[in-house]
């Protein structure tokens, strides 16, 4: 619009003026000269046509005079018009003279004299006077000569001044009043309204509501009119911009996402989330340079703003079906740092505006994933920690929870030392000795050493610390540099190891469910107890004072071992057996805590595995023919120590009663309380007619006890094609074997296709036995 | 597919280790040496290459100077970046041959970001290369090539090819040696 305005402008309402002021300025101007000009013609025709009467007259008069050379009589002819005011000048001439023969001049009426330079008879209106000149004839038709009358226009001259003045005076006044009357009537009608429409556009293009008054019906007010109605719609599309702008700025100021919009040549252009402020820093982001924001003072080293500079060179020109490829070589991610230490991780993502083939700007999208970076760091360094934990659990569990108490209680000990030494120096107000230094760096030098070896880090990095700290003291010492009297940071760094040696006690043993069992246990040798405990059996045996039955208990079950520690390793096993079978089994383990009497450990565990091996190769069928017969396709194997009806839960109790009814208590009867082994599986069980008719071929009796005891019977069982036939493997009658040699018996039940059961149970009576 | 193949010449082994835990971890597959000498041998199928710049009893440009030349015989299209901590060193990158420079080496959190860049670099300059041909041969599409480097490349700096004579010559790849190349970079086909 501005590149519209002329440079010289001109109102309408001028040249309006002018125009209309020319017109009737040419128009009064004709009139005028028109008028006077005929008015001066009426006023001279009129002395015209009066003179040459006169003059007639006159010259009629005159011809007997000059018929007569009558000179005198001419004049006073002459003399007769004297009376006339209007002639100011005559004279008569004869045709025989050269000069007047008779002159009438009037005195101050300006005449003019001398003879007229053509003699010819004619009336002739000059500019201030009538000139008339008449020949004299006489009756015989000779020239006698002429005559000439000269009649003041004077008067008519000052009539017409007279007009003309007041014409030009009408004129110019009309031609001002009209003017004024037609510029007036033009202004109301056309002017003002387009300068109020020039005003109202004007103030639309501020962006002030604008419209204005129409007042007539004509082409001005339609034109009003249609303004009104341009405003309005101008007015109404720009309410809606701006609420569709404020909507985007909303979603935009609403997004997680820092956006901003770039051109060709990297500057930013158009509206920015709110974000992006928060990003890149307040103040309008409009022309910014995006390789400035996102590399700010990259050195023209850094291949990272080097990368994107050339992106940015070729984003701009490629065709839009190479933008993948594009977007994918640009830059996913930016560390902006800001302030040492400070860092604002952003993940970034790449739009293209497409216009015909080409980019025409690049959206970018900035999340800031610091803080889910640093989520993920402090994640992965408490995994880490979490490791290094599991780690010295294991390795707690390894050495020993008395060895780990011990080493936490060591640690105590020499930091408390430590302390102590600091204590009494800063009470004294005097630095730390040199053999003090010497002796804290001992103690801490023994507390890494051992956190190491328990893989505690966080107490191996503090103590690393310190001995920094106190090998830095020694050196001062031996350059004679004075110590700084108080050693707080070396306290505060002692106070920390203390802490962190607490806090791996309560995790580690106030908060672990073994953690109260482990506090009551000390460590013996298992050489040391047996040895007790032989010395025990031998006073038993041996005639003199009886022993209290309480110390052989005592002694039993301070020997005794948890039943887990035989089982466990069947769980690991177990699927790998399995597997090797083509099969699937899972074993569960039942009453792992129940204590058994020590010599039945190594026995039991070879025994167990015997059993379970046995059931997963022979028991258990193959997953395909489970299913057929309508069980799980993984077979399970059950083996559980069970105290038998009516036992109470004390381990210890449960102990001392096996103590003395297992091996301690020789040919001793089973008690309600003792403890049961039961090897259990859900598979095809023993075919107990193939068995008997087995043992019939080869002449063995079957037992009273029924054909499945056969399995036990080493005639039978190891012989091979039973081993199978039965569903059993060989070497039962050894496991028997060994358990009856500490007074253990086994027994087998079985349902055909249900699975079999090994009951494991100290001896009631009856079978002969080899002393322990 | 592996990310890109890195070949990284360093003369610590903890840096070596570092970087090629870093660079492992992000699906890169890195080779690493502490010998100058032979390094040109897993040129070949290598996308970038790391140099040290101060090691003991030769130079990174030395080094640069052999590689560059073994690579240039060998048909490989490595691109060289110096390894280095030393900012002011890392800004005469050209000046010594090489395509672009990784800064603060101690810092691993900084490495990954950087060697991406520089593949990505790679990676467009390739295609603009490509373009070109193509465009040559009458296709239309193009990205055209980016623009020059800010700073003056080494050709005829005096640092490399002068040099090259102190520098023993790339050895011939022996079967061992393509074995290990091999073992390292598992050539796949492209």
């Amino acid at each position: 619009m501005a590149g519209g305005v002329p440079s010289r402008f001109v109102s309408i309402g001028t040249k309006l003026s002018a125009f209309i002021f020319a017109l009737l300025a040419i128009v009064f101007a004709f009139v005028y000269f028109e008028s006077t000009e005929k008015a001066r013609q009426s006023l001279v025709d009129a002395k015209l046509s009066a003179g040459a009467m006169v003059a007639d007259i006159l010259a009629a008069s005159l011809e007997a005079a000059l018929d007569f050379n009558d000179n005198d009589a001419a004049q006073a002819e002459l003399n007769r018009i004297a009376g006339n005011a209007d002639v100011i000048y005559a004279a008569v001439w004869s045709a025989s003279a050269e000069t007047p023969i008779a002159v009438l001049l009037t005195e101050g009426r300006g005449a003019i004299t001398g003879m007229p330079a053509s003699r010819e008879a004619r009336t002739t209106a000059l500019e201030d006077r009538i000139e008339a000149v008449r020949s004299i004839v006489g009756p015989k038709g000779a020239k006698l000569g002429g005559v000439v009358v000269h009649f003041s226009l004077v008067r008519e001259n000052a009539v017409y001044e007279e007009r003309r003045r007041r014409l030009l005076l009408i004129s110019v006044g009309l031609t001002f009043a009209l003017s004024a009357l037609l510029i007036g009537l033009a202004r109301r009608i056309v002017l003002s309204p387009l300068m109020q429409l020039a005003e109202a556009a004007r103030r639309m293009e501020w962006g002030t509501a604008a419209s204005v008054t129409v007042n007539s019906d004509d082409e001005i007010g339609r034109l009003g009119g249609a303004f009104n109605a341009m405003a309005a719609a101008i007015v109404d599309r720009e309410r809606r911009l701006a609420s569709a702008r404020a909507n985007l700025q909303e979603v935009l100021d609403n997004m997680r996402q820092a956006i901003v919009v770039f051109g060709p040549g990297g500057r930013l252009e158009g509206a920015s989330s709110r974000q992006a402020a928060v990003i890149f820093g307040e103040g309008s982001l409009d022309g910014r340079s995006i390789q400035t924001l996102l590399y700010p003072d990259a050195l023209t080293c850094d291949t990272e703003a080097r990368a994107f500079e050339e992106w940015l060179a070729v984003a701009f020109d490629i065709h839009v079906d190479q933008w993948e490829e594009l977007a994918s070589l640009a830059p996913r991610e930016v560390v902006l740092r800001r302030e040492p230490g400070e860092e604002m991780v952003l993940s970034l993502e790449f739009r293209p505006f497409v216009e015909g083939d080409s980019i025409a700007r690049v959206m970018l999208l900035a999340t800031d994933e610091t803080d889910k970076r640093r989520l993920e760091r402090a994640v992965l360094s408490q995994e880490k920690k979490h490791a290094q934990q599991m780690a010295a659990m294991r390795r707690l569990v390894a050495s020993g929870a008395q060895l780990f108490l011990s080493f936490l209680g060591g640690v105590k000990d020499r930091l408390a030392r430590s302390k102590a030494l600091i204590d009494s120096a800063n009470r004294a107000s005097r630095p730390l000795s040199a053999l003090e230094v010497d002796e804290i760096f001992q103690n801490v030098h023994t507390i890494k050493g051992e956190a190491r070896a328990f893989e505690m880090r966080d107490l191996e990095a503090e103590a690393a610390a310190i001995e920094e700290r106190l090998a830095e003291m020694r050196s001062m010492q031996r350059e004679g540099k004075p110590l700084k009297s108080a050693a707080f940071d070396l306290q505060t760094r002692l106070d920390h190891a203390d802490e962190v040696v607490t806090n791996a006690r309560r995790m580690f043993v106030d908060a672990s469910p073994i953690g109260a069992a482990v506090l009551d246990q000390v460590s013996v040798s298992q050489t040391a107890l047996l040895k007790v405990r032989e010395i025990v059996l031998a006073g038993r045996g041996a005639k003199g004072p009886a022993l209290p039955e309480e110390l052989v208990e005592a002694v039993a079950t301070l020997a005794s071992r948890p039943f887990g520690e035989s089982a466990a390793q069947l769980v690991e096993a177990v699927p790998g057996w399995a597997v090797a079978k083509g099969k699937q089994a899972e074993i569960e383990l039942e009453g792992r805590e129940v204590l058994l009497p020590q010599e039945l450990s190594p026995v039991l565990r070879g025994a167990l595995t015997h059993l379970v091996r046995n059931a997963v190769a022979h028991g258990i069928e193959r997953p395909d023919e489970r299913e057929r017969l309508g069980k799980p396709e993984v077979g399970k194997i059950r083996v559980r120590c069970v105290v038998s009806e009516g036992a109470s839960t004390g381990a210890t109790a449960m102990a001392r009663r096996v103590g003395g009814a297992g091996a301690l208590g020789g040919a001793g009867t089973l008690r309600s309380e003792d403890p049961v082994i039961i090897v259990e599986d859900d598979g095809r069980g023993l075919d107990l007619d193939l068995i008997r008719a087995r043992a019939e071929d080869l002449g063995i009796p079957v037992p009273e006890r029924g054909p499945a005891e056969l399995v036990f019977n080493s005639e039978l069982s190891t012989a091979d094609s039973v081993s199978d036939i039965a569903g059993r493997g060989v070497g039962l009658a050894a496991v028997r074997a060994e358990l009856l040699s500490i007074g253990w018996e086994i027994s087998v039940s079985s349902e055909r296709g249900k699975g079999a059961r090994f009951t494991l149970s100290p001896r009631r009576s009856g079978l002969p036995t080899k002393a322990a | 597919m592996s990310e890109g193949r890195i070949l990284v010449i360093d003369d610590s082994e903890v840096v070596l280790a570092k970087v090629k835990a870093v660079l492992s971890q992000a699906g890169y597959e890195v080779q690493t040496t502490t010998q100058t000498v032979g390094a040109a041998r897993y040129l070949r199928a290598c996308d970038l290459a790391l140099v040290d710049f101060h090691m003991p009893g030769i130079d990174g440009a030395t080094v640069l100077a052999s590689l560059k030349g073994a690579a240039s015989t060998s048909g490989s299209s490595c691109a060289f970046y110096l390894f280095t901590s030393d900012t002011d060193l890392a800004i005469k990158y050209a000046s010594f041959g090489f395509d672009g420079a990784i800064m603060h080496k101690g810092d691993q959190d900084q490495l990954l970001p950087q060697v991406r860049a520089a593949l990505r670099m790679r990676r467009m300059r390739e295609i603009a290369r490509k373009n070109k041909v193509e465009s040559a041969s009458g296709d239309g599409r193009m990205i055209p090539a980016p623009p020059p480097s800010p700073l003056p490349t080494a050709t005829g700096s005096g640092v490399g090819p002068t040099r090259r004579t102190n520098f023993p010559p790339p050895r011939p790849v022996s079967d061992q040696d393509e074995e290990e190349l091999t073992a390292d970079f598992p050539r796949t086909p492209t």
